[in-house]
């Protein structure tokens, strides 16, 4: 029988001593790693940092060559910069030389702060091309970089990121883009309208955009108007543009969407209008919206109507405060809606009541009050609530936890309320500010614990939020 | 009737479309027809360890596991009559532990993600021969959430530590360099040292 460890090291045939081996501990380990196969190797390769991919071309020799036909590529310089010079520039480029020919680079991670412009050019050239799949860059430049116009067109590329707000030099517009096969997209951009990039990609699922606005260096540009692709599923869109008097308009015309984070701050001067259709596939929605002009702010009522098929629903309290001011607000029925996260810029039981008796089959709520340095009060124009029961409290929800908690009457009233009519509560968990002294908690604690549950399993939890 | 025998009657009725319910013979809508052809729980089919032991399986199980098991049923060079596949490369009780993976992750799938990975943590706490094995075994059958699972694994080996340290825990006893390429690897990786 043939010792295996002598196979894959034929140069070095290892003399097989008899009398040693009868000796030999049954419990004696083989090198089985290394008889495996290249293309298993490199796979497991494919998941560590390619800087230690790499190095293992000198456990022995066997490994030498196995990381060079690795198709993955995840570099960063942060590991370089405690050596002396800076020996990452050239670490890349060998990377780049030594590897394989034979197996293109499918994926592309860079994260550099200092490599030149000239230098992180010619590497993408290098790694584009017909076979190319990923590409993620984080570069912490300070001035602008124009990536190679054969990315636009890369037909095999499935996802870009680019992250960190990326200055990228074009001004204002992207060159011709077309993308087919492009499923994922996020962009963290400076004063580059983003329209051209959208509409070249025919089958984007996801897509996070965030459209940073600074007119530091004199650069402001315009984009006022952006389509997003119609093939949506998931949506992440900050847009911080509306700074300046302008208009800007924002179509979210994706009848696919499941997934909606949206954040949006405008000014007092410009108008952001933002118009939807329905979203009969929603999921999960989480929306901030701020805008210092309440007129300017209709679209919000209307958004909020459109995502009425959600299961989850987060609204910050400019939001939701969008909804108290609105005029003749109608709440929709939201048929689905499991999980309803709600920050409030004051306690109103009308709002909260009306919002109840349209979520009929709500699950958990979380209620956070906002506490704001300059709280300017704001009315809810609304209807009264009808008298009777929501049905979710009677026989749907499960949790409940309220923030922010300022023991206000109305705050006292409504968690007795829901205490008294929950009926197939679990948990109700109330967050104690920390301004609150101990005989105040003690007080609230004791009084809120002696409220008759209807639930019987309700269990009613403190949670103390102190300094330190 | 042997359970070959059973089996391969079960199987003709099934083509037949007539199943025996309760000692009559019935014949079946058409929706019990396509049943059968995607392959009905209740439809085993035979792997045959290197050692040549039989294990008997839920099909449904390893076809949706086992890209290479999922091809030979669906381009039908599978014959449920024959009713055996040879895997002359896994021995018993690699075959046995594929076997497990595969219905566990079938008829679990629905847990959370947390009980499974523990489930699949215990699954893994096996000695380096046997996670070679199981690695050689799920890469011929070509499973990719067991193959993943295992280049984790193995990837945790390699991560963060020294070159002594792997060639230890990987038994690597001859690398094989001259005395001056290993001067030069020192040199050029001194943070792998």
């Amino acid at each position: 029988m043939i010792d295996p460890i002598t196979i894959g090291y034929p140069s070095n045939p290892k003399p097989v001593n008899p009398t040693a081996e009868k000796a030999k501990p049954s419990t004696m380990k083989m090198d089985r790693i290394s008889l495996l196969p290249d293309s298993i190797l490199c796979d497991i390769l494919s998941y560590l940092p390619t800087k230690e991919a790499v190095s293992t071309g000198i456990l022995s020799r066997r490994w030498r060559h196995v990381w060079k036909d690795l198709q993955v590529l995840d570099i960063e310089d942060r590991p370089f910069w405690s050596c002396r010079g800076y020996r990452f520039d050239s670490y890349v480029n060998a990377i780049l030389s030594q590897r394989s020919a034979n197996y293109p680079i499918k994926k592309f991670r860079l994260t550099s702060y200092n490599s030149s412009e000239d230098l992180i050019l010619t590497w993408l050239d290098a790694v584009i091309g017909p076979h190319f799949q990923e590409l993620y860059l984080f570069i912490g430049l300070t001035r602008r970089i124009k990536l190679p116009e054969s990315i636009f067109t890369c037909v095999s590329l499935k996802s870009l990121v680019l992250k960190r707000y990326s200055h990228l030099n074009y001004y204002p517009e992207f060159p011709n883009v077309y993308l087919p096969s492009l499923k994922n997209l996020e962009l963290d951009i400076v004063s580059v309208d983003p329209s051209k990039l959208l509409s070249g990609c025919p089958v984007l699922e996801v897509l996070k955009l965030i459209l940073q606005n600074t007119t530091q260096e004199g650069f402001h540009v315009y984009v006022p108007t952006i389509q997003m692709p119609r093939t949506l599923k998931s949506l992440t869109f900050e847009d911080y543009t509306s700074l300046m008097e302008e208009i800007n308009v924002r179509e979210i015309y994706t009848p696919f969407l499941e997934y909606l984070h949206m954040r949006t701050v405008a000014s007092a001067n410009s108008e952001l209008q933002v118009s939807v259709i329905n979203f009969p596939n929603m999921v999960e929605a989480h929306l901030d919206l701020r805008h210092e002009s309440v007129e300017h702010g209709a679209w919000v009522p209307k958004l909020f109507k459109a995502l009425r098929e959600t299961k989850l629903l987060a609204l910050k309290y400019e939001t939701t405060q969008c909804l108290f001011s609105a005029p003749a607000f109608e709440f929709p029925e939201f048929h689905r809606l499991l999980n309803l996260e709600l920050d409030v810029p004051c306690f109103n039981t009308n709002f909260l009541l009306n919002f109840l008796h349209n979520c009929h089959v709500l699950e958990a709520l979380v209620i956070c009050i906002w506490k704001r340095a300059y709280a300017h009060p704001v009315e809810y124009n609304g209807p009264r609530p009808p008298s009777m029961v929501p049905n979710c409290l009677t026989s749907h929800l499960r949790s409940f936890e309220f923030r922010g908690y300022q023991d206000s009457t109305d705050e006292r009233e409504f968690i007795a309320y829901i205490l008294q009519r929950g009926l197939v509560l679990k948990t109700v968990t109330i967050h104690l500010k920390s301004d609150f002294d101990l005989e105040t908690k003690y007080i609230i604690v004791k009084g809120l614990s002696a409220i008759p549950r209807g639930s019987p399993i309700c269990q009613l939890n403190f949670i103390d939020h102190n300094h330190g | 009737m042997t359970q070959l025998d059973r089996l391969s009657v079960y199987h003709w009725l099934n083509a037949w479309c007539i199943k025996p319910v309760g000692g009559a013979l019935v014949r079946q809508e058409p929706e019990y027809i396509l049943l059968a052809l995607m392959g009905s729980p209740l439809k085993k089919i035979m792997l045959c360890s290197s050692e040549k032991e039989i294990f008997s399986v839920e099909e449904q199980v390893m076809v949706q596991h086992s890209v290479i098991i999922n091809n030979m049923i669906e381009d039908g060079s599978y014959n449920h009559e024959e009713s055996k596949i040879p895997l002359d490369c896994v021995d018993s009780k690699t075959l046995k532990k594929v076997i497990d993976y595969c219905t566990h992750h079938t008829h679990h799938h629905n847990d959370n993600q947390e009980d499974l990975e523990a489930w699949d943590a215990q699954f893994l706490n096996v000695d380096s021969n046997g996670l070679y094995d199981l690695l050689m075994a799920a890469n011929y059958l070509e499973i990719r959430n067991l193959l993943d699972l295992i280049y984790g694994t193995i990837k945790n080996m390699i991560k963060g530590k020294k070159i002594d340290e792997i060639r230890r825990i990987f038994n690597i006893k001859d690398h094989g360099f001259t005395p001056e390429e290993e001067e030069q690897n020192r040199k050029e990786y001194p943070h792998f040292y």
